[in-house]
């Protein structure tokens, strides 16, 4: 008996994508890549992991620059599994990176939850010379500016480390210095035990792409780190390790969202619109929403 | 077409060209030229200087010990500010350029009263509710001014994960981007 639904929704996409960037090593090779958030609905509670960003306030720059395709806004998205904006609940916010915080401001009864350490690492990221401004591309200080607003309005949560049971059977984790400097994951434990036997995490950019799990040859399995990190390549390793450790090493456990494959591991469609909904797990009593 | 004229493009066409032939049209492209290279550093000191100071209030607004109105970061973003401010004073703006450098000017004085509204609190405590609204404003003014002339970003993206596809998409690499 599940307590929560798990819903990949992809809100954009790019089509021929370096694969590089997923997966390191893989140079010269290039994948579908998705944009997509995480809908958990169940227990009475509507929650996301992660809110995309709002194409509307950047005037379509990135539609039109930096080949992000199809943007869709969360209304239309969420609208799929007859969910808005406004019922959302909870946020987990994996890093403040601007594909996965820059929506913030379309969820507007929503409390966000987010290291404390991915905010202060980027202002102390910020005081470095002008050198140093790799380690805060990706980030849209228009975001931090709406932080502070949702902080003043008690909807910024910091977490210091490891909080379990943020709401039932939720837990989040640190992955500091990796992806960026204070990533976080989030484990779902759906039958409220712990340790689960049906456990979810959802790695945000922690994993990209099955390869990031697996490798590339199935007989001999690996981790191969993302190929984008302001932290350390060992430090991702080793949090895949800790990942696949809370889910038993069922590798189709741990669920990268940007993965364009998974809606083949999973039930699936694809909506009118022609972005993809991936149903992950079903919650007890909740209707499909793919079928 | 403006996907094409980004950071590098303006760069690699920047080199004045001998004159004699230019027409005027070529001339005032030149000027337009000329004041995006000179107002592309203090833009984005602005940017810059407004992150590190929304860095803070964030940190303040949350509840973090590590923000006060004497942190160093403060004063780096006043300094950075009047740099910026002076050398956007001071720009020779082609008429072309007049609605941006508009917006630059405006960016530059609603952060230099963030920064002073940010420090006037009591007792080193930033004043988050008063500098906060100045700091939107200031961050309205320069998003606005991205869109006024090519060259400037808000985000940089070109290090990121997008910014590797762009790159393929403007540089396409043999065989399999055919």
């Amino acid at each position: 008996m599940s307590l929560y639904s798990i819903w990949v929704l992809e809100y954009g996409y790019t089509s021929s994508f370096p694969k590089a960037v997923m997966a390191h090593g893989a140079f010269n090779e290039s994948a579908r890549f998705s944009y997509a958030y995480v809908l958990i609905k169940g227990n009475g509670i509507t929650a996301m992991v992660d809110v995309g960003f709002d194409n509307v306030a950047y005037g379509k720059q990135l539609n039109d620059r930096f080949g992000v395709e199809n943007w869709h806004s969360p209304r239309d998205v969420l609208s799929t599994c007859g969910v808005l904006p406004d019922e959302i609940q909870h946020v987990f916010v994996t890093h403040a990176h601007f594909d996965h915080f820059g929506g913030a401001g379309l969820f507007p009864n929503a409390t966000f939850y987010i290291q404390e350490r991915e905010l202060s690492r980027w202002v102390w990221a910020m005081s470095l010379d002008r050198k140093f401004r790799w380690l805060t591309a990706a980030i849209d200080p228009a975001d931090i500016i709406r932080a502070v607003q949702l902080a003043r309005d008690g909807r910024l949560v910091c977490i210091d480390g490891v909080r379990e049971n943020i709401i039932p059977g939720i837990d989040l984790y640190p992955a500091h210095d990796t992806h960026t400097a204070g990533s976080q994951y989030v484990l779902i434990r759906n039958d409220a035990r712990s340790p689960s036997s049906d456990a979810w995490v959802l790695a945000g950019d922690l994993v990209y792409c099955f390869e990031n799990l697996r490798g590339g040859d199935g007989d001999e399995p690996a981790y191969v780190p993302i190929g984008l990190a302001t932290g350390s390549q060992t430090n991702l390793l080793l949090t895949t390790h800790d990942m696949l450790t809370k889910v038993g090493g069922e590798t189709n456990r741990v669920i990268p969202v940007h993965e364009a494959r998974l809606k083949d591991m999973f039930p699936s469609r694809l909506t009118e619109a022609g972005l993809h909904i991936t149903e992950v797990t079903l919650g007890v009593g909740q209707a499909s929403r793919v079928l | 077409m403006l996907r094409h004229l980004g950071r590098f493009s303006c760069e690699s066409v920047a080199e004045p060209a001998s004159n004699a032939s230019l027409n005027s049209e070529t001339r005032v492209d030149e000027r337009v030229i000329i004041y995006v290279q000179a107002m592309r550093k203090p833009f984005d000191e602005l940017c810059r200087a407004a992150a590190q100071v929304a860095g803070l209030l964030v940190l303040a607004a949350a509840g973090s010990r590590a923000s006060s109105a004497d942190h160093p970061m403060l004063t780096a973003a006043a300094e950075a500010y009047g740099w910026a401010n002076e050398t956007v004073r001071v720009a020779s703006v082609p008429p072309a350029g007049q609605h941006h450098h508009l917006h630059l000017s405006r960016a530059a004085s609603w952060l230099g009263a963030a920064l002073h509204q940010c420090r006037s609190a009591p007792h080193a405590i930033l004043d988050v509710d008063g500098t906060l609204p100045l700091l939107r404003r200031c961050w309205r003014e320069l998003r606005l001014a991205t869109v006024g002339l090519p060259g400037f970003e808000i985000v940089a993206v070109e290090q990121a994960c997008c910014g590797d596809h762009r790159m393929r998409i403007e540089v396409p690499l043999a065989g399999d981007w055919a």
